[in-house]
Parts: structure tokens; sequence; C-alpha cells
């Protein structure tokens, strides 16, 4: 019994230690905003919280966690008012399939807690780990500068 | 391309039309206590709302908004109260329930369902009619309200709904589509509909779902097309822990457009577990007919055939005139070949499924671009007949023609059917690229004929692994014309990618053209305006070529396409040194896009600036979600050309994940600026035709830079240096 702590909640896991968090969150939590894209890190489909730091879910055993905050994309919003970085993406429309951007939605959140006023460069940099298919680049970081304003 | 899938296709793209001829817009309306039927697709509450049945599959498009969007605007319902309803599987949809792919999703249903509501409308204004005792004429629909101008009064449609059956259903000829001017919707925009829920996170894809008691699927696939299980052993995954079982997938073979691999599949307590599991398992292969070919062996194949005349191409592309005199008689003859390799498609979802196999009723919730075909090969292989399916139609993460292929459908349902509990199948991004039905792998082989500074024959050999058509096609006027294609049999599953064939196409013509241009000291936007519009004596068979709507129609749209995109993009600016513009055209399906590419090339450094866009596409329903494709697609071009093209050993496909087969980022996006022709004709399809225009614009703006000509694709960066 493994106890972690997933949006403000305790949770006790019966998986296997080195089963990545993607797959507890998902299949022994049933917390599926939180996508599978890659399993290798590199797509950040799978990016969730972890203290606060966008972390890439599919390659952090959930053994290593106990006693971490973890915040999915289920967590962000509190009673039900959003974040700007959510409102931000509603207001642009941004996603096409959508499967992405809740491993965009905590990534861009992780980069405007670290830093309230990243430059384009900046905004960029932070991004180029989340893979989007559909192309949704540009909405994206638009959704960020309007985050940034708000 | 087979004939059943013509079938298929064809019905797809004509049954539009005729469902608008046939479909009595408002089925004998019933009064189901609180609601009113209004026809197959839709129903009216009391209360006001409405319940739409969307058929078409969402997979990034925003189908399923704009699809909505048509009836609800048509009808002048309140989109607010507008609810939309993922239709399942059902014979009773079956007008509405062909594929959706090729970009069809919209134009096939743009005309049905604008006639359906438009009846529906007119039922509710005679009902409102009734209603006041008041004379029809002079009432309209808005916001979900009938009302009456003349006496300011409205009433909710919703207070109709036991009036509406009773009252007469009017003919064909009484019902008016409205005016573009009149739309509150199309043209303007709302929302895309999975915005709210994907922001959060809710549940939205098949993957995202449970069932009571589930298990898990992870299956071990043979990596050869074709090949199959030799021998395997279960014993070590038998002891991974959270295993529970090991089922042997034997292999589907119906045609090149249907396979289930052969394999083995893992089912455990969770995904985790099935893969590990997978880990373990010992199999040995036998790759039979295609475990010897490699990218060498394929590309030698094309170059033997690149000079030996093939079967002729489709009448699109025109076969007229006197080709082989025309080359004999030219001042000079350009000839160029253009490559292009295998792509996967790499959706962000990776394929999946889950399917329940209870008291002979088999339940599947999944993502497919066409849920027929997904049914009837689960009549066929799984012995499940169609009364007896049940089947939830799922948006998709991404599609671009890969789920039009229900193998994974297939695959879980059989599993279901071993099985009694549920069972979830995902496959790995491995599994997703090395298993995928990739794009051909085409060679187009291109000679034009040049006499007194005039193209006077074009001639075409197209040579490509079997796989939709290779689809030459330009609107240019050209005395002589013949095109030709090999088709040869695919080491690897061939299949539909985004934009089918045009993608090869486009580059190889749309490179031959500004080839033609600077050969010729042109400047390439003037040539094609010329090469669009030549007065010169044409055969008889030419002249019908270019006389039939068609010919016209396209002549019309590219030269729109192209002059506007010339002006936004300030076509022949003055550029700085190392960089370069470049232009390209082409249609897909009856959608036209021109693309102006700028581009910086410094020691052997590429840096694509900046990529102006121009769609014709009918009217635009969405215009930021139709924007959004073209920079999608743009976006998945460029992908291709940096990081594309599947390297194959023995069969096998080297690549495994995006570490190896890599996509575009933020940090590499270009500038995109998308253009929409003002028009009002009827909308057609947006997904696919930003593919095409953007390689040869690319590689065309390469040429400007630096004087090099790339007829290949994926680009070496070694030939910038
Ligand atoms: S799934 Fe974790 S980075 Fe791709
Ligand atoms: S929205 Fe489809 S992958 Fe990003």
């Amino acid at each position: 019994m493994i106890s972690i702590k997933v949006n403000g909640q305790n949770k006790q896991v019966e998986d296997d230690p080195q089963t990545p968090l993607l797959w507890v969150l998902r299949d022994s939590l049933d917390l599926t905003g939180t996508k599978y894209g890659c399993g290798i890190a590199q797509c950040g489909a799978c990016t969730v919280l972890l203290d606060g730091t966008a972390v890439r879910s599919c390659s952090l055993p959930v053994g290593s966690l106990s006693g971490k905050e973890i915040t999915t994309i289920e967590g962000l919003a509190k009673d039900d008012t959003l974040t700007d970085v959510q409102q931000a993406w509603v207001e642009e429309d941004v996603p096409q399939c959508g499967y992405c951007q809740s491993g965009q939605i905590m990534n861009a959140t992780s980069l405007l807690t670290r830093n309230s006023n990243p430059s384009d460069e900046e905004i960029e940099s932070a991004m180029s780990g989340n893979i989007c298919r559909c192309g949704t680049y540009s909405r994206i970081k638009k959704a960020i500068k309007r985050a940034i304003k708000s | 391309m087979n004939r059943r899938n013509f079938i298929r296709l064809s019905t797809t793209a004509t049954g539009g039309l005729a469902i608008a001829m046939t479909v009595p817009a408002v089925a004998k309306g019933v009064l189901d206590k609180e609601s009113f039927v209004a026809n197959v697709l839709t129903e009216i509450h009391a209360d006001g709302s409405i319940t739409f049945m969307l058929t078409k599959h969402e997979m990034g498009q925003g189908t399923g908004t704009g699809v909505p969007m048509i009836f609800c605007d048509e009808l002048g319902a309140n989109w607010d109260t507008f609810k939309v309803v993922q239709a399942l599987h059902d014979e009773k949809y079956k007008r509405f329930q062909g594929t959706t792919g090729g970009s069809s999703g919209l134009s096939s249903m743009w005309h049905p369902l604008r006639q359906m509501a438009a009846s529906t409308r007119e039922i509710l204004i005679r009902s409102a009619a009734r209603h006041w005792g008041v004379s029809r004429d002079g009432l309209y629909t808005e916001n979900g309200f009938v009302k009456n101008p003349s006496t300011n009064a409205k009433v909710n449609f919703g207070d109709l709904v036991s009036i509406a059956p009773k009252v007469e259903i009017p003919d064909t000829d009484e019902i008016k589509l409205k005016d573009l001017k009149e739309f509150k919707l199309i043209g303007h925009g709302v929302q895309n509909r999975i915005t709210p829920k994907i922001v959060r996170g809710e549940k939205h894809f098949a993957l995202d779902l449970k069932r009571p008691g589930m298990v898990y699927a992870s299956i071990e696939r043979c990596p050869v097309y074709r090949g199959k299980v030799k021998t395997y052993d279960e014993t070590a995954c038998r002891q991974v822990k959270g295993v529970i079982d090991v089922i042997r997938v034997p292999e589907i073979y119906e045609d090149d457009d249907f396979i289930v691999r052969d394999g083995v599949a893992i089912i455990a307590q969770n995904t985790w577990a099935a893969m590990q599991g997978r880990k373990a398992l010992k199999v040995e292969w036998e790759p039979g007919l295609n475990g010897s070919a490699n990218n060498a062996s394929l590309t030698k194949k094309m170059r033997a055939l690149a000079s030996v005349s093939g079967e002729k191409s489709n009448d699109y592309y025109g076969n007229f005139g006197d080709v082989e005199k025309a080359i004999s008689e030219a001042d000079e003859v350009l000839t160029a070949t253009y490559e292009n390799p295998y792509h996967a498609h790499a959706c962000m979802e990776p394929m999946n499924g889950i399917a329940e196999f209870k008291d002979g009723h088999l339940e599947v919730w999944s993502t497919m671009q066409n849920p027929n075909w997904a049914s009837e090969q689960i009549t066929k292989y799984v012995n499940v007949p169609v009364e007896n399916q049940t089947i939830h139609i799922l948006p998709a993460g991404g599609s671009f023609g890969r789920k039009f292929y229900p193998e994974h459908v297939t695959e879980v349902a059989f599993l279901a059917s071993k099985l009694n509990a549920p069972v979830k199948l995902t496959w790995t991004r491995e599994d997703d690229i090395r298993c995928d039905y990739n794009s051909a792998f085409q060679h187009d082989n291109h000679s034009v004929a040049l006499k007194d500074g005039q193209v006077t024959a074009w001639h075409t050999n197209v040579v490509s692994t079997k796989s939709w058509s290779p689809e030459p096609w330009f609107p240019y006027v050209v005395p002589n014309k013949l095109g030709e294609q090999h088709i040869i049999d695919s080491p690897l599953t061939p299949g539909a990618w985004r934009s089918v064939g045009a993608h090869r196409a486009a580059f190889a013509s749309e490179g031959m053209m500004d080839e033609i241009a600077h050969k010729l000291g042109k400047d390439p936007l003037a040539f094609r305006l010329e090469m669009l519009g030549r007065e010169i004596e044409l055969g008889e068979d030419a002249q019908k070529h270019y006389n039939q709507p068609y010919s016209v129609d396209a002549i019309k749209k590219t030269r729109q396409v192209l002059e506007l995109a010339a002006k936004k993009a300030d076509w022949g600016k003055r550029m700085s040194r190392n960089s370069g513009q470049g232009l390209a055209v082409y249609r897909f399906s009856r959608s036209f896009c021109a693309q102006v590419v700028e581009v910086n090339v410094r020691r052997g450094k590429l840096r694509v600036d900046k990529v102006t866009a121009v769609l014709y596409c009918g009217t635009a329903v969405n215009p930021h979600l139709v924007k959004g494709q073209i920079e999608g697609a743009i976006i998945w071009a460029l992908t291709s050309v940096l990081y594309g093209g599947m390297d194959f050993k023995d069969g096998r496909v080297q690549q495994s994940n995006f570490h190896d087969y890599k996509m575009l980022r933020m940090n590499e996006t270009p500038e995109i600026e998308v253009h929409i022709v003002p028009n009002t004709d009827p909308a057609v399809g947006v997904g696919e035709p930003g593919v095409p225009p953007f390689t040869p614009a690319l590689m065309n703006a390469i040429f400007a830079a630096t004087g090099k000509r790339i007829r290949k694709t994926p680009l070496d960066m070694a030939e910038l240096a």
C-alpha cells in the first residue's frame, strides 16, 4: 500500500511501487484527464504538478512519491472556478482534438507559477516539451499570454 | 484503392446530394408527450431545448461543432440550449453515418441538414400561426422562438411541441433555405464544443472510460506486415505481477485495407502490468514475404519503373493530345523525379477501445471514422450479428485517416469474446509507429516539353506503393498531357494519411511548375497565372477536358487563391540575403489552398519564417476552427519534411517513439497567417487542404534562397550546406 496525495486528497494505492504515476492515476484512481502519449518522457501529454512543478507522470514510479503533493488537471479548478490558465484556454478556444491539452495546461500552469511574465522565447522553450500533433501551438502561446495579463 | 473502398468512398462523396433529394425533411411528426421528434436526428423538447444526434466523427476538425451549427442556424434555434449527443452506430442513421474522412464531414451534411432544418422551421412557423390564429406569412424564427413582427409576439419552440405534429408537412418547394446573410452562427463562429470539457480534463475519449471489473490488454504484434507468430513462450509473462491471461490473436487478412496483425495479447489488472507482461513474452516471428524489404530495395524498384509506361491515370488528370510527338519536337525537355517516403500518422491518442461481451451481446466503445465497416468486421470475424452489437463512437484524439481502419475495434471485440470481463485495449506508442497504415512510398516522374518558350506537353509517370489514388492533378492548360502510374505491392501496411495522396502529387507538380518558371526566366506567380489562362490551340479532347465544369471551376478558384495569397504575402518583395519566398497551390476535395512560404537558409541551417495561406472552402462555417485546421495542416506538413519518413529494414519499421520519429514543437513553429476567400458557396472540407501546397512552397522558397532544388522528403539538411 502506497499513500499519495492527489488534488488535496490522501489516496491509498495497491499498485507495484515501480508503476509510473500515470497508470496509477488513470487505471487505479480513475483520473483520466492525464494522458498517455509516449511513455518515455518525450511528449508531455502526461504532465502533472509535483509540489507545484511540472513533471512527466509516465516516467515517475509511484513508489517515490509518498508525502508529495500531486495536482492533476482535474484538481486545477476550485469549486468549479477555472484557473486563469484554463480560462485563457477557453477564451482562445485552443483545443482541436484536445488530447494533448491537459498536459499543455499543466505545463503552462507550472511555467507561470515560476515566472509570472515570461518572454516569447521563455514560453517557447518551456513549452517545447509538449507535442501537439494537431498543431495548436500558436493558440497555446496566445492563451499563455492572455493568462499572463489576467 | 480497391473497388470496395471506391464504393465506400463514393457513397460518402455523393451521398450528401442523394440525401438532399430524398429526405422527407420532417419525418412523420410524432408527439412524444414532452417533445416533438422532428426527424431522425432532432427532438424538440417542451422546455425549448433541442437534442441533436451527431452522426459524424469528431477527430479534432471541429466536425462535432460545425455539423450541429448548420442545423441550429438554419432552424433559428438557440445554440445555448442545443444539446448535441453522439449517435450510436445504428441502421436508422445509415444515410448520415458513412465514413467521416476525405474532409467530407461537413460538406456531406451541409445540404441535407439545411433542408431538414428549414423544413422543421416551416413546421414550427405553421404551428405558431395556428397557435396565434394568424397567417404564417411574415413569421420567422430566431434564437429558439417563432416571432411575429407585426404584433411583436413570440413563442418558444417548446410551447409548440404539441401543435407541431398536427400541422401539415411542407412540400419540398415550400421550403426556403436561408440566405447566408441571415445566419447568426455560420460564418461567425462559436466555441468548439469540446473546449470546456477538455480544459477541465473531463472524460472524453474511449481511453478515459472504465467498466466495472474491467481488465486491460496490450498486444504484441508481428513487426513485419503479413508476418506471423512462429512460436511463443508465455511462462515468464504469466509470472509478471498483475498478468491475468495470455491470448493468441490470429491474423485477419482481408485485403491490404484491413488487417489485424498476427500477435499475442496480454491481459492484466492494469495497463502497466499488461505492458510489463509483454516484455516478458518470448516470441519468434516468421517474417514472411516482406521480411527482407528495406528503403533501398524499394527505391531501386521504383527507379526501375521510372521510364516504363504504366497504366493510365484518372480522368481528373486528363489524358489527351500527342505527348510523344510534342516531346520529340521540343526545344528542351525538363525531367525530374520527386520522392516521397512512407509517413506515420502518430495521432496523440493511440489506438484503443473497450469491449464487453455478455450473453451474446457485444458492446464496444472506441474511436472510428467508419462505424459501418467496424460493425461489418465484428460480424464477420467475431461472429456477433449486427443486432447483437452496440457500438459507441467516441471522439478521436487525432485521426488523420488512421482510425478509418478499424482493426483496433476488431481486436478488442475479439478479446472481449474470449474473456468474461470487459476489456480495455491500449496500443503503445511503439505499436502505433511500427504497425501504422502508412502513407504511400511514391516517386513522381515528370517530363515537360518546352518549345518557343511555351509548355507543349506534360508527362507524369507515378510509381507508388499500393494506396489510395496517387492523385496527379493540376489545373494548368497544356495541349498534350499523359498521366501514367504503376502501383506496386507495399512492404508496409498501406493507408490513407492527411490529404490522402494529394501531398505527394502536389510536391512534384508544384515543384515542377517552379522549375519550369525559372527555366523560362519567368516569375513563378506570373507563370502560374499565365498557365491558367492560356489562349492556345487545343485538340478536341483537351478542349473537352478544360471545358468541363470541374476544370473551369478549378482554374477560377486556383487563380483566386493564388492572387490573394500573393497579395497577402507581398509576393516578390525584397528579401534579405539567404532568404526567399516560395509559392504553391493545390486543391483537395473541393477546397483550394495557396501558400507562400518564407525561409532563411544560412550555413546549412533552415529557418521557416512565415507561411501565408489562403483557403477557398466555400462558406467557412466556423472561421476560427477553419484557420486552426490550416495552421495544423501546415505544421503537419512541415513535420513530415523535417522529421518524416519511415526507415525500414528487414520489413521492420526502425523508429518507435517520439525520440526517433519526431514531431514539430512550439519553438520550431513558423508564424502562420491564414486568410479565407469570402464567398457564399456551400461549405466544403477544411481538414486536409492545407497540407498539399506546403511542401512544394517550402522547397520552392529554399530554391529562391539558395538555388538548390530539393526533390526528396524528408529534407536532408546536408543538401543545404
Ligand atoms: S506520456 Fe509522458 S511524456 Fe509522453
Ligand atoms: S489538440 Fe490534438 S494533439 Fe493537441
